[in-house]
């Protein structure tokens, strides 16, 4: 199975400082970051209504302060900045947890963390709706690394194969999935919000949600920074990384942890929003390689360019209507997890 | 492991079934009682006939049915693929037969201008149909993504999972953008339940029913070759690739026709195959029977749990049955080392 990575073909890559030199990767964040303040700044004109190219200045400004500028500064503004945070964070918990794994399948939709995290909210929304949105990531937390721990433990009981991980994080999901329906059946009123929720998205998506992410978003990410190097050695096999003096057991769980925290601060926001987490690390290492230091800040902006894009068309498309996230990137994601599963598996 | 015999187990799980199935029409939201549900039953009188006869009899067949169909489909596909972690749900034939039915009534009710509130009110006879058409769509693909030079047990169950999740996400979006006042309807559908399904639906199953219980005698007997391996069976004088197709196919219209009327029950298809096998052995003559009776079980017993445990809501039947087959899936994945 070569959807096993870091197999001996990518050792020699490790060690190196990924495929491009360092003014390549420097570059390619810069266009990186071009790309990304381009689509949000086209994206504050359009929406609902299409704001005319002065009045968004004017605004920006704060030389006016008319339904415009509130539009701006209350709706587009902080949707935006959620969905580049929320972006971030799932490709990178996705480039943690597959390091971990050490399997291309490896993410936090395919692991079941998203559903089970989704599963323990929506039972506290449903029963407890007394429980502020602030405390949602952590009963997320909860459910998240009970589903993906459960399904990582039962997968690796057979050595880890992507097979065996589809499998049981599939069985693991549906198994949330049905306690998500038990739970809306009981949901009398609430129902449509709780539904409107587990589709995934950003619609409606403010500065609280905003305030809700960050903690999450920022621990996870800034635990990226101290994994990227225990990632490297994880990657050369467990006997090359003891050799070097690496504690296995204690980054494993540490990474695994990183994961979940990373993604359930988006999905109490945001819902679960699939196949993210799972196709971006594996553009980003198509294209930087191997080495953690780069492949997490080059996923991390690939992943907010391209939920921030994906919102963008989700609330301009059929405008006024939402389109539901979870559409465009299974329109996306789908094809390429068949096309990763079509090419990789021998 | 000692087998049971054939003849008395399935009479042991016919008399079960017979038990549950009187035991699900007498039982649920209103309480009937044996001697008031009896005298319904046999001589269609009092307030509790109607109950009985056009709510209650209805769904507990329907759901006899549809286990029939998914333990049989399950079983079918385990033997061709020769891999006991497969179901119609793990190769994408229930992801692909939902998407097709989530657009199908998508469609009909907003340009067929029918009364979208009720589930009754939306068209029943084509569902199998165009639910079928989904399923041979996903199953094809999940063939064509898995093909290799031979499609490998390993790579149709990778390839089925990946194009059932992104077929589910489709129809999932697409319920979303559906509008909230038909949410609930969908909902359960979505969930796999036999709420308010009628003989209408019933009728329009059982054709499915007999035809494919029908073609399965023709298969058996080399279906059952494959388990020696592939190269084996050729040389046994058996057209490998055709009989995995038919199986394939035929497990495909026995599914995919289920989820048109009841929606994605997850789960019956896989375990009630290993409990039939480790009840009478693993010929398939042996144990498909006795898998389609317990898929029978299965479905009815899920069904009146979810009925009698929070009346008047009601938990939909594939709720039931994942949450109770999944543990068992998770067992039997993590004893295969």
């Amino acid at each position: 199975m070569t959807l096993l990575i870091g197999s001996t073909s990518s050792d020699g890559e490790a060690a190196k400082p990924g495929r491009k030199g360092c003014f390549g990767i420097l570059g390619l964040m810069a266009l990186g970051l071009v790309v990304l303040a381009g689509i949000g700044f086209a994206g504050l004109f359009v929406g609902g209504v299409t704001t005319p190219f002065q009045v968004v200045i004017d605004a920006l400004l704060g030389r006016s302060a008319g339904p415009e500028a509130a539009i701006l500064w209350k709706l587009r503004i902080p949707r935006e900045l959620l969905a580049i945070l929320a972006g971030a964070a799932l490709a990178c918990s996705g480039v943690v947890m597959q390091g971990v794994a050490r399997n291309a399948l490896a993410s936090p939709d395919l692991t079941g963390v998203l559903t089970g995290a989704s599963f323990a909210i929506v039972v506290f929304y449903v029963f407890v709706p007394s429980v502020p949105a602030v405390i949602h990531p952590i009963i997320g937390l909860a459910g998240g690394l009970l589903a993906g721990g459960t399904s990582l433990l039962i997968a690796s009981a057979g050595g880890l194969s992507p097979v065996r991980l589809a499998l049981a994080g599939s069985a693991v999901a549906s198994f949330c999935a049905a306690g998500i329906t038990t739970a809306l059946v009981h949901a009398g009123p609430t129902v449509a919000s709780a539904f409107f929720w587990l589709t995934g998205g950003l619609a409606g998506r403010g500065w609280q949600h905003l305030g809700v992410m960050l903690p999450w978003a920022v621990a996870g990410l800034g635990a990226c920074v101290v994994l990227a190097r225990p990632l490297d050695l994880l990657a050369l096999g467990d006997e090359a990384a003891e050799t070097l003096g690496l504690n296995i057991r204690f980054w494993r769980v540490a990474g695994a942890l990183t994961a979940i925290v990373l993604s359930v601060g988006v999905v109490a926001v945001a819902g679960p929003i699939g196949f993210l987490g799972l196709c971006i690390p594996y553009i980003a290492r198509s294209i930087v390689g191997v080495r953690h230091q780069v492949l997490l800040p080059v996923s991390a902006m690939l992943g907010a360019i391209a939920l921030l894009s994906a919102d963008t068309l989700a609330r301009t498309m059929a405008a006024p209507r939402e389109l539901p996230i979870g559409v465009l990137t299974a329109i996306v994601g789908g094809p390429f997890l068949v096309h990763l599963v079509w090419r990789k598996t021998a | 492991m000692s087998r049971l015999p054939f003849w008395p187990t399935a009479a042991c799980s016919l008399c079960a079934l017979v038990a549950l199935a009187l035991l699900a029409a007498l039982n649920g939201a209103a309480d009937l009682g044996l001697h008031r549900g009896l005298e319904a039953l046999f001589f269609r009188t009092g307030d509790d006939a109607g109950i009985l006869w056009d709510i209650r009899l209805p769904r507990v067949v329907i759901g006899i049915i549809v286990g029939i169909h998914l333990a049989v489909s399950g079983h079918l596909l385990q033997a061709a693929t020769r891999n006991p972690l497969t179901d119609p749900n793990v190769l994408g034939i229930s992801g692909g037969a939902m998407l097709a039915v989530m657009v199908f009534l998508l469609v009909t009710v907003y340009w067929g201008q029918t009364d979208g509130s009720k589930l009754t009110s939306y068209p029943v006879a084509p569902l199998p149909f165009v639910a079928l058409i989904g399923g041979l769509v996903a199953a094809t693909l999940t063939y064509l993504v898995a093909w290799r030079a031979g499609a490998t047990p390993l790579r149709l169950v990778l390839a089925g999972i990946s194009i059932g999740i992104t077929f589910q996400a489709l129809g999932l979006g697409i319920f979303a953008a559906w509008g909230s006042t038909r949410m609930e309807t969908v909902l359960l559908w979505l969930s796999g339940s036999l709420y308010a399904r009628g003989w209408e639906h019933a009728l329009h199953l059982l054709p499915w029913t007999v035809a494919g219980l029908l073609a399965l005698p023709v298969m058996v007997a080399k279906l059952d070759l494959l388990s020696i391996g592939d190269d084996a069976a050729a040389t046994l004088g058996v057209n490998v690739g055709a009989i995995r197709f038919a199986a394939i196919a035929l497990a495909t219209v026995l599914a995919s026709s289920a989820v048109a009327i009841v929606g994605p029950l997850g789960f019956v298809g896989l375990i009630t195959p290993h409990a039939a096998r480790r009840l009478v052995g693993t010929s398939l003559a042996r144990s498909l029977p006795i898998s389609a009776l317990l898929g029978a079980l299965l479905v009815t017993l899920g069904d009146l749990v979810g009925r009698v445990i929070t009346p008047p809501a009601e938990i939909p039947v594939g709720a039931v049955t994942a949450l109770i087959g999944v543990p068992i899936f998770l067992v039997l994945l993590g004893r295969r080392v």
